[in-house]
Formats: C-alpha cells, structure tokens, sequence
C-alpha cells in the first residue's frame, strides 16, 4: 500500500486537466491510496467535482488558498503532508508545479525529482525516468527506499483518470496559522493581446526556430510559408528577441496549434515547443542536426541545412504553381 | 540594491553531439562548449540593469567545479562587481543540492533580490529558484517576464501557460526565477573582460558555509532516448527533396 498526496491544480474556477493525469498517474504505485488535495475554500464546487475520480478529496478550506502564493500553499500543504502522513507528494509540472515543487520539498525535508516522464516503484527505491540534455538522452534516477517522497510528472505523460465505480469521499481541512495577507499577491491576470493572425486556426504552419541565426533571414521562412499557402509561426526564442510577436508562438507558453500540416524549420524540439505542436496532422521537420528530439516526433524529416533545403522547396512549390 | 544572481555553467547541447560516457552515468565533454545556462544570462542582465538603474552590488554565484568560473567571468564581464564559487565536483543528481549550498551561503548576508534562472538547460529541473524562497523563508515567483523593483517591493509579471500572464506583488527580499525575453542579455566587451581579470573569484568549500555536500537523489544511469515516431527522412538532390515536401504538403491540404 502506498499513500500518495495529489495536488490538484485549477485557475479561474475551473479543474485542469493534468488534475486528472496525476491521479492517473498515481495509480503507478503498488495500492496506492490516492488523496487528492484541493487548495481554497472557492474550490469546493472542484473537490465535488473530483469525486468521482478519487477514493478522498480533501478541501484545503481556507480562503487564503483561493489565489496561489507559493509560501502559504507549502505551508498549508505541510501541515496536510503532517496529518496524512503519505510517502508520496505527487504534482504536476505544470508552471503551477514547478513554482511550487522545489519549494514544498525544502519545507518537507524530504528528497524530490521533477518532471518525470516514467515511474517504476521498486524496493530499491522508486525509479525515475527523465530527459536530461534537451531531450537528448534518457536518465533514470532512483529516489531513497522507505523516505517519503515529492514527485512532479510531466503533463500527458499519463492519460487523464476515468470516473471510479462510487464517487470517493469529499472531506475539508482549514489549515491553520496562515497570514492575514499572501506574501506573494495577486494582482490581475494579464492576456497575451491577440495577433494579426491566429495561427491556432491555420491549416498549415511554417514554424522558423533558432536555427534561422538572424533576424533577416526570417524572410526565407515566411517565403516558405507563402508558397506553402501556409502560416508563419515560430519557437520562443524567435519571439523573445523580438523578431515576431508573442501571437506567432507554439509551445506551452505560446499557443496551441493543431495544423493539417506543421513544417518545423531549424527547431530543436524541446518538448514546452513540442507540447504545443502535439495536435498537428502531419509534422515535417528540417534541421540539420539528425539527433535533434524534433525527428521523434516528425513523420517526415529533411537533415540538412535550412539555408538550402528552404530554397529548393520553395522554388518546387513555385514550379509547380498553387 | 544588492541581488545575487546564481548561475550554472552548462554545455550547449543543440547542435551538437551528445555523447554517453563510458561510465554509462555521465556525457563526455570533452567536445562540447560550456557557457552560462540561457536563463541564467537573462538573470544576469536583469541584475545589471537594476544595478545601473538604482544602484547597489550584484553577486555572481554558482556552485561547480573550477571549470565553471568561466560562467562567472562572463557574469563579471556583464557588470556583476563580485563572483562566489561553492566548490563541487560534477554537477549533481539532486536537485536539492544546488538550492542547499545556495541557501547556506545567502543566509545573512543581505541580499535583497535572489535570481536564478528558471531552468538549467542540462537536467532541467526547474527547482532550484523555488526551493531557495523555502530554504530561506522568502517569498519567490518564478517565469518573470517582467519586474519593476520600488524602495523594499516589486511588482512583476509572470507567465502562465498557453499565452496567459499573471501580474503579482510581492516585499523584498525575494527569490524570482527568470524566463527568457525578460531582457536580453548584452555582449561582453572587450573592456568588460578586462575589468573582469581584476576581480577575483572568492572559492568556498560547503564545509566553509556550514553545510556538506550529500545526495539523496541516485543518477542510476543515462542512455540514449527512447525511438519515437517512424519518421521518414528525405533523400535525394535538394530539388527531389523540394518536389516531395510540396507533395506531401498538398496531399493533406490541396
Ligand atoms: C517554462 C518554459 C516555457 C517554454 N515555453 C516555450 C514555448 O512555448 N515555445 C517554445 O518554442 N519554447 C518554449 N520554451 C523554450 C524551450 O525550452 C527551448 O529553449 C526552445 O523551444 C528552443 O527553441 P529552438 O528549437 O528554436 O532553438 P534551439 O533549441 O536552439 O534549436 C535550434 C535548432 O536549429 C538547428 N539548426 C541550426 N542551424 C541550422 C541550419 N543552418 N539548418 C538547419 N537546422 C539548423 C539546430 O540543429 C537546432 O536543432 C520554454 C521553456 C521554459 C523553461
Ligand atoms: N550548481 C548551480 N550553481 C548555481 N546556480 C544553479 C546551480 N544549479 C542551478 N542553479 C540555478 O537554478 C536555476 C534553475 O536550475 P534547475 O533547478 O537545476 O533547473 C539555474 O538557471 C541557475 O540559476
């Protein structure tokens, strides 16, 4: 048996998927006895939600919780870890999880590991599984045997949990000691204005990464893109030197894009871009590099250098005519 | 203003071959450039411009071995004014560590702003920040994208995933994790390099700041990713590759 902590994470009123995938994700552990924690007294209507998922749900009743600051939900997750006493602490690593991942294991004292993409409980302790490098190479980390652990896992490394034969029970807990005011306060949420185009509702997508070099030769991609018939997108560093606004970009912090056919030029593949390309039809990537982690996720690859494969597919698609 | 910046020194893998060693639990180095993490630059910019906007110290700091000073003369050559190192051997597993030498060196000694990147781009954990705020019982956000700093307070932005951005307020002293885009990071100048030679690098031992070096975390092995999709590569003259990829294009959406 294994008592494992879920933290369920939602924003604006409404559950998150990963919620879901974690308490998938913790069926991985040997009879597990999965509690799913949800922080703040305005997400009641959300642990009732969460019933049906889990055998407990536990309500962090506290109206401080209603908005994250990472202080006050360690110090409130600690006093629930005291209480429930689980080996387990798992978490997304969601931005809301990795705010909080390090910080909640240094108040616990207890040994962690982030983004996990595998999970192997043993005897010898529980295994790990991680990309290291860029996604470059495969690591596997083990954890002490028999000390009580905190885990995130990367989102969709888990499908989201079925609904369970009998709803599980929704109990609250109002932790105590909490401050009058958060140390972190929220202000106001801020909405990325939107593009000249919105590339969510592109049917092809030309995406140029760091490996264009310079700003000029961004033209060479949006040629493609034209003669493709298609969208210009682009990886964040693209955007973060100011090239293209933040409307262009795919990724966990940029945009979602689900295209018929998505050409990826010069871009590694980091998997916050690749989280965002996930829903593409037909993916074709050129890069010069044949280890880059974007060909695992490609159907089609060129290995060469953009500067020529670029050209020469535009100059087919001009000779052919649209 | 006095702010510690923590930076790592870290190979730069894209576009390069990453190699296993023959220990099965590390990569060889021996032909891979190292250079300050992409985040860290980012933190170190950040500092300096709060620096020359108003005034105070920046600390360069990393925990590493001797080769990773390289990381901290760039932070110098930047406009940092002082560079700490913890003296380590490898990089460690655990994602603990870092955070544990970090706290017991920054504890009591004034620092006002705590920057870290918000991953290190080798083992990518992205805790390290996080784990210092409860370490030192400090407030910390992470994925700052923008920051204002008043007289003991700042207001800044961070990201939220799919484009949305959170605006939060928080007192000083503070741990803040930054993200790319918050501000470029300049060149080094010639005279910056210079100016950089001058200052020495202060080495301490863990044991010097109270604290040891133990891991809890076990790196059991590294190996090469497992295969993902059936992909297709390409093969021909670059206009048979052109002529394909405009096929296989239209094919989908005529
Ligand atoms: C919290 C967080 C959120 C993030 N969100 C996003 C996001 O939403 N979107 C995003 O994209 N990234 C995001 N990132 C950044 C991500 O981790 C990577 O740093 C980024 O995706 C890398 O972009 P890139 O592939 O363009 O650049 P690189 O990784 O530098 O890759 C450049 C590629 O170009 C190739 N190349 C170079 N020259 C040539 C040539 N002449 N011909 C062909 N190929 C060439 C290289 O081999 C290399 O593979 C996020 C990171 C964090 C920590
Ligand atoms: N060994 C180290 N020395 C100094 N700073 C570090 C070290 N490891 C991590 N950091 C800092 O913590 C950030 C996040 O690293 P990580 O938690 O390892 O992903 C990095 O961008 C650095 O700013």
């Amino acid at each position: 048996m294994t008592r494992v902590l879920v933290l369920a994470e939602h924003r604006r009123r409404e559950l998150r998927e990963v919620t879901l995938e974690m308490i998938r994700a913790a069926e991985a552990f040997p009879g597990a006895e999965s509690t799913v924690v949800v922080p703040g007294a305005a997400a009641a209507p959300l642990a009732e939600a969460l019933a049906p998922f889990a055998a407990r749900v536990l309500l962090l009743d506290h109206p401080l919780l209603d908005a994250y600051s990472p202080p006050e939900y360690a110090a409130a997750l600690r006093q629930v870890v005291e209480r429930e006493d689980p080996e387990v602490v798992l978490l997304p690593h969601s931005y809301r999880g990795m705010d909080l991942a390090g910080r909640l294991a240094a108040v616990l004292h207890r040994p962690f590991v982030t983004d996990a993409v595998g999970i192997r409980p043993g005897d010898g302790g529980l295994e790990i599984d991680r990309q290291v490098y860029g996604g470059r190479v495969h690591c596997r980390l083990v954890l002490p045997p028999g000390e009580p652990v905190v885990l995130s896992v990367r989102p969709t490394t888990f499908p989201a949990a079925e609904p369970r034969g009998s709803p599980g029970a929704v109990e609250a807990f109002r932790p105590e000691g909490l401050p009058e005011a958060p140390a972190v306060r929220f202000l106001e949420y801020v909405e990325e204005a939107a593009g000249e185009v919105d590339i969510t509702q592109a049917e092809v997508i030309v995406a140029a990464g760091r490996g264009i070099g310079e700003e000029e030769n961004l033209a060479l991609v949006r040629e493609l893109a034209d003669a493709l018939g298609g969208v210009l997108a682009c990886s964040r560093p693209i955007v973060d030197r100011g090239w293209l606004p933040r409307s262009r970009q795919v990724g966990t912090s940029g945009r979602a894009v689900r295209p018929k056919v998505y050409v990826a030029v010069g871009i590694s593949g980091a998997f916050q871009h690749v989280a965002g390309m996930a829903g593409a039809g037909r993916v074709i990537a050129i890069n010069r590099d044949p280890n880059a982690p974007i060909f695992k996720v490609a159907d089609y690859g060129v290995v060469g250098d953009l500067f020529r494969v670029v050209p020469a597919i535009v100059e087919a698609a001009r000779s052919r005519g649209s | 203003m006095k702010i510690l910046v923590c930076v790592k020194h870290v190979p730069e893998v894209t576009d390069a071959e990453v190699e296993i060693a023959r220990d099965g639990r590390s990569i060889d180095t021996d032909d891979l450039a190292f250079d300050m993490g992409e985040w860290d630059a980012c933190a170190v910019e950040t500092a300096v411009r709060l620096k020359e906007e108003h005034g105070g110290e920046v600390t360069v700091l990393t925990a590493g071995d001797e080769e990773a000073e390289a990381s901290l003369r760039k932070g110098l050559a930047m406009g940092a004014d002082a560079a700490v190192r913890i003296a380590v051997e490898a990089p460690p597993a655990d994602p603990a560590l870092p955070a544990r030498l970090i706290a017991a060196f920054a504890r009591g000694r004034g620092f006002d702003l705590l920057l870290t990147g918000v991953m290190a781009s080798d083992l990518g954990y992205g805790a390290t920040g996080p784990a210092l705020g409860g370490h030192l019982d400090l407030p910390h956000a992470t994925m700052i994208v923008d920051l204002a700093v008043r007289e003991g307070a700042a207001e800044a932005v961070r990201e939220l995933e799919e484009g949305l951005k959170e605006r939060i307020a928080f007192s000083l002293p503070a741990v803040l994790a930054v993200q790319t885009g918050l501000a470029e990071p300049r060149y080094v100048s010639v005279m910056g390099i210079r100016k950089a030679r001058r200052i020495p690098v202060e080495v301490l031992e863990p044991e010097d700041l109270g604290t040891e070096v133990s891991e809890r975390v076990r790196l059991v092995g590294l190996s090469p990713p497992p295969p993902g999709k059936d992909v297709e590569i390409l093969e021909g003259t670059p206009g048979e590759i052109g002529a394909r990829v405009v096929d296989l294009v239209r094919e989908v959406r005529p």
